[in-house]
């Protein structure tokens, strides 16, 4: 995931200009309380983790001491956050929010352009709104050629119902938020709430900012940020899926690798993304369980496919083994089945016993045809065998029935 | 006919001296490719597989007509060489490769839209119009086991799904006007709504495969253009996916993703739409062939 964290964001986003609250990051409870003490007098103890809805789930408390801030600090230390356990925390300063605006930008794809979303009643309900009251959602359009000005984000925020100098604010913050979005190819940012304090002051309570994986390499600065710690986006990395990260990271230069483990005990390793896709679902259609999902850019990768095959083989309970690949005829097979071979043969499993099947064809073939020959058992496809006769086959060998 | 790409079409390939070009050119050029010459910074003078190379698009453009240029660029460099193509005035630019920054896509297609380009991609894996021409690395060495003239358009954003349909309709002895992997990111130039009206209008093509995918609203684009008459021949369509819908969704932990969708983006509504819209919707990839061989004979 190229998501950062919300210490990451803020700091990008203050950097880019759009006020954000004093804050400072704790991995202690002690470190919390002194951290509260420059916060003045009220201080608000979020947990750090890589997902929404904290305040739901109990991970975020309002601190009035120093003490309170202490037991906030070590209550949330330890706690589960769907499914990420804390490990740091966040001390902010409170504030006292007169008025909650929302505020994002991110890709159209039907427009091809950048778009900001945005309502004068922000926060965290702001999904319940579009729905019921979808005229205060408003959409807003940009050319990336031209950029956002700052006569359209005065207009834009007009038209969301604000004026005076709120309006003047609340317009700069959005193009702060433009120029962050630019500045560090951003996938998406976004600000919920914008806050409008008693005191009338603007900032960003909150943030999201998503990278653009497809970009990083014009900002090594903010790749050395993506740590592990947002897991898949929805969960921490499993042990197997830390494993396969450690595999791709052999060569950056070949065959990037897409990995996830599930619950299921059939190790699936199709290639492709609408073939793999397809699959998928001929599988679960034939009753198969997937424990795995795994995709490939082509390449020279015969060792990452051979370090992959054993990382799959290795997970407990795995019943059986599908590698396919769509027919796409420019990418030499050989090079793969290679690795799948000698990964096989260091398994040094009965393959009469353990299904294997696989399906690859395209330039290479004959030579794949022969490298599979040498591991006795191996059920080898090539351009006939269709995505669900493939599935069929794998559940029907995995669950034991013995038909061939 | 086909669209896009014929026998006579004038094709200029930039990134003509990298390592894919070199590779996958004389595939091209031997299929029927009317590849009329090769653009490389700094490598003008040169030539790969008998194609002149140039320094810039610009150069090229006062030896030759090019009607389509095909971009064997690296995603780092897409942006520059696609807005080359497109100020220098070439109609159709294709773009081949994978993991263009979404902000350089953008810029690219943008600039595009004001002057009036044709943009297929980013992320195409090729075009194939059998028996005539092909584009990029679909279809490789071999085109002739997977492609076939005939009179099925193929439309995809899978690369290697778009392959494999022409593949087992090949197998049927069923074949393809043109097929045209539309690129599978975000943000990409063309997609069904544009592939179907030029389909219309190509009296070679009686039948339109189009193979979706979860995410953005292009299939129900292509629903609504189906609908309101836009293309009247019979078409059948597979978008996987539905199984994720009633997946545990993960808590997400931003608003946009879910405000952007909408409604919009999931497999079961864009098969919906489609079926509304009169489309041969097939469930498993099996259904595929037997539908086309159906609308072939409504058609």
């Amino acid at each position: 995931m190229s998501r950062l964290l919300e210490n990451d964001s803020l700091a990008l986003l203050g950097e880019g200009g759009l006020p954000v609250p004093s804050f400072e990051v704790c991995t202690e409870a002690e470190e919390a309380a002194r951290a509260f003490e420059r916060m003045g007098g009220r201080a608000v103890i979020k947990a750090l983790v890589p997902v929404g809805k904290r305040g739901k789930a109990g991970a975020v408390k309002f601190a009035g001491s120093a003490d309170e801030a202490r037991a906030h600090a070590s209550a949330i230390l330890g706690m589960e956050v769907r499914r990420f356990p804390v490990n740091k925390l966040i001390v902010m300063e409170a504030l006292d929010i007169a008025r909650e605006i929302f505020c994002s930008i991110s890709f159209d794809a039907p427009g091809k352009c950048p778009l900001i979303l945005f309502s004068a009643e922000g926060g965290v309900d702001v999904e319940e709104l579009a729905e019921h009251h979808p005229d205060k959602l408003l959409e807003w359009s940009v050319n990336i050629l031209e950029g956002l000005k700052g006569e359209d984000a005065l207009e834009l925020v007009a038209r969301a119902g604000l004026s005076g100098e709120l309006a003047g604010q609340v317009a700069s913050a959005v193009c702060a938020m433009y120029g962050v979005f630019c500045a560090h190819d951003c996938e998406m940012i976004e600000v919920n709430p914008l806050a409008e304090l008693a005191d009338g002051r603007v900032l960003a309570a909150a943030g999201v900012v998503q990278l653009d994986a497809q970009a990083l390499f014009r900002h090594p600065e903010l790749e050395a940020k993506l740590g592990v710690e947002g897991g898949n986006g929805w969960r921490p990395f499993t042990e197997l899926e830390m494993r396969m990260r450690d595999i791709d990271a052999i060569d950056p230069h070949v065959g990037a690798i897409r990995f996830s483990e599930m619950d299921g005990d059939i190790g699936f390793m199709v290639t492709g993304g609408g073939y793999g896709l397809s699959s998928l679902e001929a599988l679960l259609d034939s009753g198969g369980k997937p424990a795995t999902t795994f995709d490939i850019t082509p390449g020279r990768y015969e060792e990452k496919m051979r370090q992959a095959v054993k990382a799959v083989l290795s997970k407990p309970g795995i019943k059986g083994l599908l590698l396919a690949g769509n027919v796409s005829n420019f990418t030499r097979v050989d090079i793969k089945v290679a690795g799948v071979v000698r990964a096989l043969k260091e398994a040094k499993l009965d393959f009469e016993k353990f299904p294997v099947i696989i399906r690859y064809a395209g330039p290479g073939v004959e030579e794949a045809r022969k490298l599979i020959a040498e591991v006795p058992g191996v059920e080898w496809h090539e351009d006939e065998a269709s995505i669900e006769d493939l599935a069929r086959r794998i559940v029907a060998r995995s669950y034991g029935s013995n038909e061939s | 006919m086909s669209i896009l790409l014929d026998s006579d079409t004038r094709v200029l390939v930039q990134g003509a001296t990298g390592a894919e070009a070199r590779r996958l050119l004389p595939t091209m050029t031997d299929y029927g490719t009317r590849v009329v010459a090769g653009v490389s910074p700094g490598k003008g003078g040169e030539s790969v597989g008998g194609v002149p190379v140039y320094g810039a698009v610009a150069d090229a453009l006062k030896d030759h007509e090019v009607d389509l240029s095909v971009l064997f660029v690296p995603a780092r460099f897409v942006r520059e060489a696609a807005l080359e193509a497109i100020e220098a005035g070439v109609p159709t630019v294709h773009i081949l490769a994978e993991g263009v920054p979404h902000h350089d896509a953008c810029t690219l297609l943008t600039r595009a839209k004001q002057l009036g380009t044709f943009v297929i991609g980013p992320n195409s894996q090729g075009m194939v119009s059998p028996g005539k021409a092909k584009l990029g690395g679909t279809g490789g060495e071999v085109p002739d086991l997977m492609f076939h003239p005939g009179p099925v358009g193929v439309v995809s954003r899978s690369g290697g799904m778009g392959a494999e349909i022409c593949l087992f309709l090949t197998r049927e002895g069923i074949g393809q006007s043109t097929y045209v992997a539309l690129g599978g990111d975000l943000l990409i130039g063309s997609a069904f709504v544009e592939m179907l009206a030029l389909f219309e209008d190509d009296p070679e093509t009686r039948v339109v495969v189009m193979f979706g995918e979860p995410g953005t609203d292009r299939e129900e684009e292509a629903a609504r253009f189906i609908d309101s008459g836009g293309f009247t021949k019979p078409v059948v369509a597979m978008i996987p996916g539905e199984f994720w819908e009633t997946s545990p969704t993960p808590a997400s932990v931003s608003h946009t993703g879910a405000l952007i969708e909408r409604g919009r983006g999931a497999p079961s509504g864009k098969k919906r739409l489609l079926k509304e819209a009169g489309v041969l919707v097939a469930e498993r990839f099996s259904q595929v062939v037997p539908l086309v061989q159906q609308a072939l004979q409504r058609a």
